[in-house]
């Protein structure tokens, strides 16, 4: 994986924007640089406004390069969150397993991403932090359950040792990709010459936000 | 009372009426004393004493009266009780001094009826032939003949009061009688010493020891007499004077050895052509020391102690050994020489510079040593000096001059004065502690006498050189640093020739046209192909090297510049060149004048000058040196170096340099500064070692120490190093512009205005943008500030780093700023990249852990989020810059609002923001 803008810029079908939202300090930043740099800053502080990161990863074949936006868990300006959420494919929902009131503000989160976010959005729970197993504060059954419930996709994950990071994120970017390949289909169906592009072009899913119908590729 | 004297004394015979018991009782006692007693002539005494019983036994028993006649004749002591025997022998009988009063008349008596026959039979009867004087006839040995005259002298003082005339006549007798004998004996110890039968020397001079005690009367003419000690000096001296003649066999062409024209002429110590023979000065020191063993084992066995204690060879050693030294060895041999390497460092035989030059480039082919690290580095000039000695510390044996090669140093090579006055201290010193002294009886230090008698009459020399050292260092110190300086333009400019010799006047014009077509690219091309490894400059060095000596002809093709990058080489040259511009080896060298001047001055320094004027003025004197030093090498050489280094950073021009990653000449100025920084270092060590460590200052505890005591090396010490902050102050302002203006330049060059303002995806996707990466503009310009803010790390004191990190980022975000107010227009799409940049800016400054900074981005980056909304969330930007007015904290709500004006959408929703902030809109106002 690399940096450099030149390396891979061209070289990519899929361009997914991605949210990460969450409470403060539930391990957003670090689940990112895990994915995207491997690394991991334990004296990581607050994120200011919003940081970005991309990587680009191969599914079915594809190379989809994943433009992920932390932000911050404590943006309150309603304007700044909108922002955040325009274009957003997908939104890993982080919660950390040793906090319950992280927990508990996923369903705020959620409510939020309902709001601004595109209604296509692909959602993943991410229980961060499962290396703290022995302060566990949620149970895997609840929160699995609470994502069964509203169409989430689950996983425990822990950017400390990066256990189940690369398939939070994997597994996320395949569920966009599934329901953009179904949802091209169903466009090719109405005449939309909005196509998968190859040879270094790109897409990004901006379905109209009326389109509200598209059904939501859960499974977990 | 009266009545008595005239009745019985005056108005009656003399000598009837005092027989007259009756006129006797009238006379009181003491009268009768003070009337012997004033009697001059014993006849007078002795007659007076005939008067009767009573005056007789008065006048004998009177003490004071014999005294009286003792203390004419010069053998009385008061208060000396320590015989109750009188001397009876003829010839001591007058030796001895009496103390005892009550000895006193029978002592005289001994003397007089001894001596009073033999004035007669000597100075009277027989003076006109002595040798017919019975009493020489019977005293036959020089010893006693010298204590009979002696004796005589005495006795002849008894006369002076009794009748003057005859006095002068015996005392002139008697002196021609000594004088001759005196001759005589010279004569006999002549004879003896030629025979070298010391044994009848000894007692001959003993004799004349015996003679020359008693003062004779001085105001008899004909008394211009020498106390015999010193004929007997004299004696010596003239008999010795022979063998100081060696001094006068050395030809002064012999010692000042004329080697113009001759190969010789530029070895190291050759002054005008003149060179001077240490080696035959040696000799003369060997024949020397040779001649004082010998005169000394003659002298010893001369005055062989064991023998008595009367005489001792002590005073006519230290003499002969003063009078050499005064009026041979020091008053003229070394005077002479002394003046003629005067005579020669002055006349106007001067060798042109241009020899000079010569001279130090063949010296430092000559001297050219592998092995010397020093060498390396050092330009050609150097070498001559460094391969000597490096620490002058192998002439510092004690002496300071043992071995040949080290008679001169960098201090004195260029003056054979102060090649010779301490060479000749040195070697007399030497030569004297040397050589064996008689023994030691009386437990006399004669290497100490006598080393305390070289001072004293070296002393005028040794003042005037240490007078005189610490021009003629300052004079060197100049001449080495202007040297240095020379060599440094000159090398400068050879760079420079050498360089230019390579334009390709034909390439010139394509590169021009080159140059102006690709803008700056040919400049690029020009610099990556010389500074290729810019990292490994070594290597660099050595291929540029290569192709400078080397076969030019086959390379020139591949090293043909343009002469636009032959200027700009000649510029990186330069700016390689700061780093040299305040010398450590220049330091080195002129701690070595220094250490070798003091090594000249401490020669001086006997350890029989301990807590002497002289040493005071040494220790003084290499105080003033060493901080002469320092105020020259600050005013000399620093200065101008971190001047010229200033101005080189004034005047570079970032542009000129490409794509270089750091600002060549902040980093050579930072390595200048570690120069400096190192030269101070170094002084601060000398000081301790050769001035504290040594005693040449007195130091007090530190804790103790208070401003006022600070001495003048210190105070000079301190100076250079507050002139060194402010250079450095100076230097990393002008540095500081420097960066700035390269951040300037990159952002120039390598800012994409339209990714901030980028409309659609589609263009993101043209441009192969990519949000998660900072754009070039904001990775060049941060690895600058990198490598610059690193590159200070550990190099200066911490706190200056941080205020010098704390300017440039102030002046960078200040920069920042007006880029995005004045220059950008920033899209919701663009906003990524922007807000992006800014966070890899953030991450910098917060690694730096500069808070000031970190605090303006943190702001920034709030604000930043102003141009991620929507247009149509107008009214929701209006309050956000509201509240990021409030909250950020750094800026103003003024400000924030300058911020948002740079939105791409700006003016289609100026009014609703407006509004928002301000409540009401100028169409809000009826003109009534």
């Amino acid at each position: 994986m690399s940096n450099s803008a030149e390396d891979y810029s061209y070289d990519y079908e899929y361009l997914f924007k991605i949210v990460l939202v969450g409470e403060s300090s539930v391990g957003k930043s670090n689940l990112l640089s895990r994915f995207t740099r491997d690394e991991f800053n334990i004296e990581s502080k607050t994120t200011i406004g919003v940081e970005f990161a991309t990587r680009t990863i191969e599914v079915d074949g594809k190379r989809i390069k994943a433009q992920i936006w932390d932000t911050a868990g404590q943006e309150r300006y309603r304007a700044v969150t909108a922002a955040y959420y325009r274009g957003a494919v997908g939104a890993l929902l982080v919660y950390d397993i040793s906090n319950s009131s992280s927990y508990e503000g996923a369903s705020r989160w959620l409510s939020e991403l309902k709001d601004h976010a595109d209604a296509n959005i692909v959602v993943e729970l991410v229980g961060n932090k499962s290396d703290l197993n022995h302060l566990r504060a949620v149970p895997t059954d609840e929160a699995k359950s609470f994502a069964t419930e509203k169409g989430l996709l689950f996983t425990e994950a822990s950017a400390l040792n990066s256990e189940n990071v690369e398939l939070a994120f994997q597994q996320l970017i395949k569920a966009i990709y599934d329901m953009v390949s179904k949802h091209q289909f169903d466009m090719n169906d109405y005449g939309n010459d909005n196509k998968p592009i190859t040879g270094g072009q790109t897409i990004t899913l901006t379905p109209t936000p009326k389109d509200s119908k598209i059904k939501k590729d859960s499974c977990c | 009372m009266a009545d008595l004297l005239s009745g019985s004394l005056v108005g009656n015979s003399d000598v009837l009426m005092l027989h007259s018991t009756q006129a006797l009782n009238r006379i009181p006692l003491i009268v009768i004393k003070l009337v012997s007693r004033n009697l001059p002539d014993i006849k007078d005494v002795l007659n007076f004493s005939v008067i009767n019983k009573q005056v007789h036994n008065l006048v004998m028993k009177d003490e004071v009266l014999w005294i009286n006649f003792l203390k004419r004749i010069g053998i009385w002591k008061n208060g000396k009780v320590e015989s109750s025997e009188i001397e009876n022998d003829l010839l001591l009988s007058i030796k001895i001094s009496v103390g005892n009063p009550s000895l006193a008349y029978r002592q005289f008596k001994v003397c007089y009826t001894t001596y009073k026959p033999i004035v007669q039979d000597l100075l009277v009867t027989h003076y006109d032939n002595i040798q017919n004087s019975s009493i020489l006839q019977k005293i036959i040995s020089p010893k006693d003949q010298a204590l009979l005259l002696n004796g005589l002298g005495k006795f002849v003082l008894y006369f002076k009061n009794v009748n003057f005339q005859l006095y002068q006549k015996l005392q002139i007798r008697l002196n021609s009688i000594v004088e001759m004998f005196t001759s005589s004996l010279l004569k006999e110890i002549d004879h003896h010493f030629s025979n070298e039968t010391y044994e009848e020397c000894h007692t001959l001079i003993e004799s004349l020891h015996i003679l020359g005690e008693p003062a004779f009367d001085m105001t008899i003419k004909n008394a211009d007499h020498v106390d015999n000690m010193e004929l007997i000096l004299e004696f010596f001296i003239n008999k010795f004077a022979d063998d100081y003649s060696i001094l006068y066999e050395v030809k002064e062409n012999d010692i000042f050895l004329n080697v113009t024209g001759t190969s010789l002429q530029n070895e190291r110590g050759v002054v005008k052509g003149y060179q001077l023979q240490f080696v035959k000065l040696d000799e003369v020191f060997e024949k020397l020391m040779v001649i004082f063993d010998r005169e000394f084992t003659i002298l010893e066995r001369i005055f062989r102690p064991d023998i008595d204690g009367e005489i001792s060879e002590v005073p006519i050693v230290l003499k002969l050994v003063e009078t050499f030294l005064n009026n041979y060895l020091i008053g003229r041999f070394a005077d002479e020489l002394v003046t003629r390497a005067k005579e020669i460092d002055e006349s106007d035989i001067i060798e042109s510079s241009q020899q000079v030059q010569q001279k130090s480039i063949s010296e430092s082919s000559l001297n050219e040593d592998p092995q010397n690290p020093w060498a390396q580095n050092i330009p050609a000039l150097s070498n001559s000096f460094v391969t000597q000695n490096p620490g002058g510390q192998s002439c510092s044996d004690g002496n300071g001059f043992s071995s040949e090669n080290q008679y001169f140093n960098v201090m004195n090579e260029s003056s054979l004065y102060f090649q010779l006055v301490p060479y000749l201290y040195n070697k007399i010193s030497l030569t004297f502690s040397k050589v064996r002294y008689p023994a030691d009886w009386k437990n006399i230090d004669y290497p100490k006498l006598v080393s305390e008698l070289i001072n004293f009459y070296y002393s005028q020399y040794s003042s005037e050189f240490i007078d005189l050292l610490p021009r003629q260092c300052h004079f060197s110190l100049v001449q080495l640093i202007n040297r240095w300086q020379e060599e440094l333009k000159k090398q400068e400019q050879s760079q420079e020739d050498e360089i230019m010799q390579f334009v390709d006047e034909e390439q010139d014009t394509k590169g021009k046209k080159g140059f102006l077509l690709t803008s700056g690219k040919d400049i690029l091309t020009g610099f990556t192909s010389i500074f290729k490894g810019s990292v490994q400059k070594e290597e660099a060095q050595r291929v540029s090297e290569t192709l400078e000596y080397s076969n030019q002809s086959q390379n020139s093709q591949q090293k043909r510049l343009t002469r636009f990058a032959a200027k700009l080489e000649i510029l990186s040259h330069n700016l390689d060149n700061i780093k040299s511009l305040v010398s450590v080896d220049l330091t080195i060298l002129i701690l070595q004048h220094v250490k070798n001047t003091f090594l000249l001055l401490l020669s001086l320094n006997d350890s029989s000058h301990l807590n002497t004027e002289t040493e005071k003025k040494i220790a003084t004197t290499c105080q003033e040196v060493f901080t002469d030093s320092v105020v020259t090498l600050t005013s000399a050489h620093v200065k101008i170096g971190f001047d010229e280094a200033i101005h080189r950073l004034k005047v570079y021009n970032p542009i000129d340099q490409g794509s270089q990653i750091a600002v060549e000449p902040l980093k050579m100025f930072v390595e200048l500064v570690n120069n400096a920084d190192l030269v101070n270092e170094m002084l601060k060590i000398f000081y301790q070692e050769e001035l504290i460590d040594k005693n040449l200052v007195i130091s007090k505890e530190k804790n103790k120490k208070d401003f006022l005591m600070v001495n003048n090396c210190e105070k000079s010490m301190s100076k250079l190093e507050t002139l060194l902050d402010t250079y450095v102050a100076d230097g990393l302002n002008t540095g500081i512009e420097v960066l700035m203006n390269e951040v300037s330049y990159i952002t120039m060059v390598e800012l994409d205005e339209e990714i901030y303002s980028i409309k659609n995806e589609q263009d993101l996707l043209r441009k192969h943008l990519d949000p998660g990466v900072p754009t070039r503009f904001a990775q060049k310009t941060i690895q600058v500030l990198r490598v610059h803010v690193n590159m200070l790390t550990g190099s200066i004191d911490k706190s200056i780093v941080d205020v010098f990190r704390q300017e440039i980022g102030e002046r960078f975000v200040n920069d920042l700023v007006k880029l995005i107010n004045k220059k950008l227009t920033i899209s919701t799409i663009g906003a990524m990249f922007l807000i992006n940049d800014l966070n890899f800016m953030y991450n910098f400054f917060s690694e730096l852990k500069i808070k000031p900074i970190v605090n303006y981005f943190i702001a920034l980056r709030q604000i930043a989020q102003l141009y991620l909304i929507d247009s149509e969330n107008s009214n929701e930007i209006g309050k956000l810059v509201v509240r990021i007015g409030k909250d950020n904290g750094m800026f103003t709500q003024e400000e924030v609002y300058e911020f948002v004006t740079r939105r791409a959408d700006w003016e289609k929703i100026k009014k609703h923001v407006d509004k928002i902030i301000y409540g009401l809109q100028l169409q809000d106002c009826i003109i009534m």
